[in-house]
C-alpha cells in the first residue's frame, strides 16, 4: 500500500479545498446582516387574516416604495374589475389578495392560506368603489402594493401620508375594524319565536360559541353557557338554552357573511337575552 | 485521475459554498409566518336581544287518532280521541302560555301520520308546535294514550309519552299529556294532573253554608265532601292526596278533621273550645301544623297526623298564626303581630331561630311557601287585600293582583301559578276562586258550580 504522487496531489487539493470551504462558510455565517430579511413581515398578516376586495384598489395612490416588486407582479390584475376599467375586461380575476403576497420577497414560500377560489367566484358580483379604479393605473411594478392595501383599509384620502409610516403599518387590527359582520337580524327572528316566560327570565344570558363553514352553514356549536341563573329562573334554563341553540340552527346558513373574511368569522359568539 | 478527483473536490467545495447562502437565506423564511398569529383575532360577538312578550305560543292540537274504533266504558276510542285532544287544548290554554288551535276545525289525522307528521300541511297555520296522538283500547279494557309533541320549525320531535289508564280515567291521561307538553315547552314542572280542594259557599252572607269540595285542576270531577251542617274551613290535601285536613266549626266546638279520600271516612285529630285554624301538612305527611288561641295567646302547634298531643312551637306574647312548611320541611313561615302589626316570620321546624322577613307598610297575612322553595306567597293588607310573593329572605317583594279583596294564596304544584279567592265589594259580595301566573299575567277565574273560597291546590297526582 503506497501512496503515489498523484494521490498526494489529489489529497492536498482536497485538504486545501476543505479549508477554503470552511473559511467561506465561517465568513458567511458571521455576516452581521443577512440580506433581505429586514423586510417587516407584517404584510403576511394582512393576507392571511383578511384582504377585503374593496380595500385593494387604492394601491395606485401610494408613491412607489423604495424597493421594486417582483418582475412578474402584475398590478393591472390587482385593480378590481369595474365597467370603466381601461384595462382588459375581467377574466375571472385572480384573487387579488395574492398580489401583495408576492411583493415582499420574504414570502415566496408562505402558502396563501384560505384565500381560495370561492372568493374569485364571488368577486365579479361585488360592486367595488369606482373612484380608485377610474384613475389611470400607475406603473404596476412598484411594490407599493402593501402601502396601497393599508391605504385602502384606512380609507386615507392623503396618499402621501403613507410615506411617513413604515410599510404595512396598518395591520390586521385595522382591517378587522373595517369588517362589519352581523347575523343579529337573522337570529333575532327565531329567537323571538321561541318564547320563554317566567320569573327573572330577563336575567338569563346564554352565550353560544359556534363554528361556521365557509358557506355560512352551522358547522357545530362548541359551547353553551348561561349566566344570571337563580332559584326562580332555573326551571327555564334548559328551555332558554334550547331556544338560543334553535335560533342559530334555524337562522343558518348565514349567506351574508363576506367569504373573503372567513378566517375572521368562522368562530362566532352570540349572547342571547330576553328583555 | 488525480485531476478528475481534484475537479470533483473543487466542485463539491464550490457547491457547498454556493449552497451555504441559499441555506442561510431559506432559514429565516418562516419568520413571516411566525408573525401571522401575533395579533389574536377576537371572533365576532353580538348580543341578540329578544322581547319578553306575553304573546302566547301557537300550538296545533289535532284530534287523537285511533288504529281501530273500539267501544269502551267511556265511549268509543274515536270519540275519546277527540275529547282527549279537547282537554289538552283547554289545559294548555288555561296555563296562559299557549294559544292552542284545534281539535275543532282541523282535519282528522290518520294513525300513520301520528308518528310521521305532515309538517308541510300545518306550516300555513304559523303554529310553532304540533301535538298529535292516538287512543287504543286493549283486550283488558284499558286505554293506551300516546302523545307526541313536534317542533314545527325544526320538524323534529320534542316529546313523546304513553299512558295506560282505565277508561274512566281518560281525563287524567289527557292532563298527563298536557303536562308533558307544558313541561317540555315551558321548563316548568307539571301541574295539570292535580286536584283542588276548596270551600263551596252558598246562601246569604250572614247565613253561609260552607262545604268542603274537591275537583280536578280544570274544575272537572267536582265533588262535595261535607254536607254543610257544620262550617268547613281551610282545607289542605296531604302530600299523597290520600287525606284532607280541615277545620270544622259546629256550635262552640272547633275540630280539626282528617278526611280519608279513599274510604270517605274522617276522624278528629284535635278538638277544642279554643279558636283553631289554618292546619297545614308537613311535606312528609307525618305532622300537621295549626294555630290555636289559648289563654289570650295564639300560637302555632304541631300535632302528629294521626292525632296525639300538640306541641307548641311559638310562645311569644303576640298572635302567631298559619305556619307553612318549606318544601324540605326544615323551615316554617308564619305571621305574627309581635311587632305591632301582622308581619311575616320564618323559623326552624322546631320553633327556633324566629326571624322577621317582611318590613313593608300595612299588614301581611297567610304566608304560603312555594313547593319550589324559592318564594313565599302572602296576602298584603294595605287598603285593599292583594296577593304577593317574596323570597324566603324577604327580598324581591312583588304584588300580583290589585282588587278589592284577594286573599289566601295557594300554590300550584309546580310553583308557577297561585290560586286565591276574591271577594267582591258589598253586602252580597261573592267569593270566587281565581288564579294568576307568577309573572302577574293570566289572571282568570276558575269556574266552580257555586261560590268558592279557601282554595288548596294539591300536589301532582301520584
Amino acid at each position: 500500500m503506497t501512496i503515489d504522487g498523484k494521490e498526494v496531489a489529489g489529497l492536498s487539493v482536497a485538504i486545501y479545498a476543505h479549508i477554503i470551504l470552511f473559511a467561506l462558510l465561517s465568513f458567511q455565517l458571521t455576516r452581521s446582516d443577512p440580506p433581505r430579511f429586514d423586510n417587516p413581515p407584517m404584510a403576511v398578516e394582512i393576507i392571511t387574516e383578511a384582504a377585503p376586495i374593496a380595500t385593494a384598489p387604492a394601491i395606485s395612490q401610494a408613491p412607489p416604495a423604495a424597493r421594486l416588486g417582483d418582475p412578474d407582479s402584475d398590478e393591472a390584475e390587482v385593480a378590481p374589475p369595474t365597467p370603466r376599467a381601461v384595462v382588459e375586461p375581467p377574466k375571472p380575476p385572480k384573487p387579488q389578495v395574492r398580489e401583495p403576497v408576492r411583493a415582499p420577497r420574504a414570502v415566496p414560500t408562505a402558502p396563501p392560506r384560505r384565500v381560495t377560489p370561492p372568493q374569485a367566484e364571488r368577486q365579479p358580483a361585488r360592486p367595488t368603489p369606482s373612484r380608485p379604479a377610474a384613475r389611470p393605473v400607475r406603473d404596476p411594478r412598484p411594490s407599493g402594493a402593501l402601502d396601497g392595501i393599508a391605504a385602502g383599509v384606512a380609507r386615507d384620502a392623503r396618499p402621501n401620508a403613507r410615506a411617513t409610516t413604515p410599510p404595512a403599518a396598518a395591520t390586521a387590527a385595522a382591517i378587522r375594524a373595517d369588517i362589519r359582520v352581523s347575523i343579529n337580524a337573522e337570529v333575532r327572528g327565531p329567537w323571538n319565536g321561541c318564547r320563554v316566560t317566567g320569573v327573572d327570565v330577563d336575567q338569563l344570558k346564554t352565550t353560544i360559541i359556534f363554528r361556521l363553514s365557509q358557506s355560512g352553514a352551522l358547522e357545530r356549536i362548541t359551547s353553551v353557557t348561561t349566566s344570571g341563573v337563580n332559584d326562580s329562573n332555573r326551571p327555564q334554563l334548559a328551555r332558554f338554552e334550547e331556544c338560543a341553540r334553535r335560533a342559530i340552527q334555524l337562522a343558518a346558513p348565514f349567506a351574508n357573511l363576506p367569504q373573503e373574511n372567513y378566517s375572521y368569522w368562522q368562530t362566532y359568539t352570540l349572547d342571547f337575552e330576553k328583555r | 485521475m488525480t485531476m478528475r478527483l481534484s475537479v470533483r473536490f473543487i466542485a463539491a467545495a464550490l457547491l457547498s459554498v454556493i449552497a451555504a447562502p441559499i441555506a442561510a437565506q431559506s432559514t429565516p423564511a418562516p419568520a413571516p409566518t411566525v408573525a401571522q398569529p401575533t395579533a389574536p383575532t377576537a371572533p365576532p360577538r353580538e348580543t341578540v336581544t329578544g322581547d319578553l312578550v306575553q304573546e302566547r305560543t301557537s300550538i296545533i292540537v289535532t284530534g287523537f287518532a285511533t288504529p281501530q274504533t273500539a267501544s269502551t266504558a267511556a265511549g268509543t276510542t274515536a270519540v275519546l280521541g277527540r275529547q282527549i285532544a279537547e282537554v289538552i287544548a283547554a289545559d294548555l290554554e288555561r296555563s296562559g302560555l299557549y294559544a292552542p288551535r284545534g281539535p275543532a276545525g282541523l282535519r282528522a289525522v290518520p294513525m300513520a301520520e301520528v308518528t310521521a307528521p305532515a309538517f308541510a300541511n300545518w306550516r300555513g297555520t304559523g303554529a310553532e308546535s304540533l301535538v298529535q296522538g292516538f287512543v287504543r283500547a286493549d283486550a283488558a279494557g284499558n286505554l293506551t294514550v300516546g302523545c307526541y309533541l313536534y317542533d314545527m320549525a325544526l320538524g323534529s320531535e320534542l316529546a313523546r309519552n304513553g299512558y295506560v289508564v282505565q277508561p274512566r280515567d281518560w281525563r287524567r291521561a289527557a292532563h298527563r299529556c298536557a303536562d308533558a307538553i307544558y313541561s317540555r315547552l315551558s321548563g316548568e314542572a307539571p301541574f295539570f294532573d292535580s286536584r283542588i280542594a276548596y270551600i263551596a259557599e252558598t246562601g246569604p252572607k250572614d247565613a253561609r253554608v260552607k262545604r268542603l269540595a274537591i275537583m280536578d285542576s280544570d274544575g272537572a270531577n267536582h265533588r262535595f265532601i261535607t254536607n254543610g251542617q257544620s262550617i268547613a274551613l281551610t282545607p289542605r290535601f296531604s302530600p299523597d292526596y290520600g287525606r284532607i285536613v280541615y277545620v270544622s266549626y259546629a256550635g262552640a266546638r272547633v275540630r280539626v278533621y282528617v278526611y280519608d279520600v279513599g274510604s270517605g271516612s274522617q276522624r278528629i285529630i284535635h278538638e277544642s273550645s279554643n279558636t283553631t285554624f289554618a292546619p297545614r301538612w308537613s311535606p312528609d305527611g307525618r305532622f300537621i301544623l295549626f294555630s290555636m288561641a289559648a289563654a289570650g295567646n295564639t300560637d302555632i302547634y304541631r300535632i302528629p297526623a294521626d292525632g296525639g298531643t300538640p306541641r307548641r312551637l311559638t310562645d311569644g306574647p303576640g298572635i302567631d298564626v298559619g305556619g307553612s312548611y318549606s318544601p324540605d320541611g326544615t323551615r316554617i313561615v308564619f305571621e305574627s303581630d309581635r311587632s305591632g302589626a301582622q308581619q311575616i316570620y320564618v323559623m326552624n321546624a322546631d320553633g327556633s331561630d324566629q326571624q322577621r322577613i317582611s318590613f313593608g307598610g300595612g299588614r301581611y297575612a297567610t304566608p304560603e311557601w312555594s313547593p319550589r322553595g324559592d318564594l313565599i306567597a302572602f296576602t298584603r293588607i294595605a287598603g285593599n287585600f292583594r296577593i304577593g310573593v317574596m323570597t324566603p329572605s324577604g327580598g324581591g317583594e312583588r304584588l300580583l293582583t290589585d282588587s278589592w279583596q284577594d286573599e289566601a294564596p295557594t300554590w300550584a304544584p309546580n310553583g308557577r301559578l297561585i290560586q286565591f279567592f276574591r271577594t267582591s265589594q258589598g253586602r252580597d259580595g261573592r267569593s270566587q276562586i281565581f288564579q294568576v301566573d307568577l309573572t302577574g299575567v293570566n289572571l282568570r277565574r276558575l269556574p266552580t258550580p257555586v261560590d268558592g273560597s279557601d282554595p288548596a291546590w294539591g300536589p301532582i297526582l301520584p
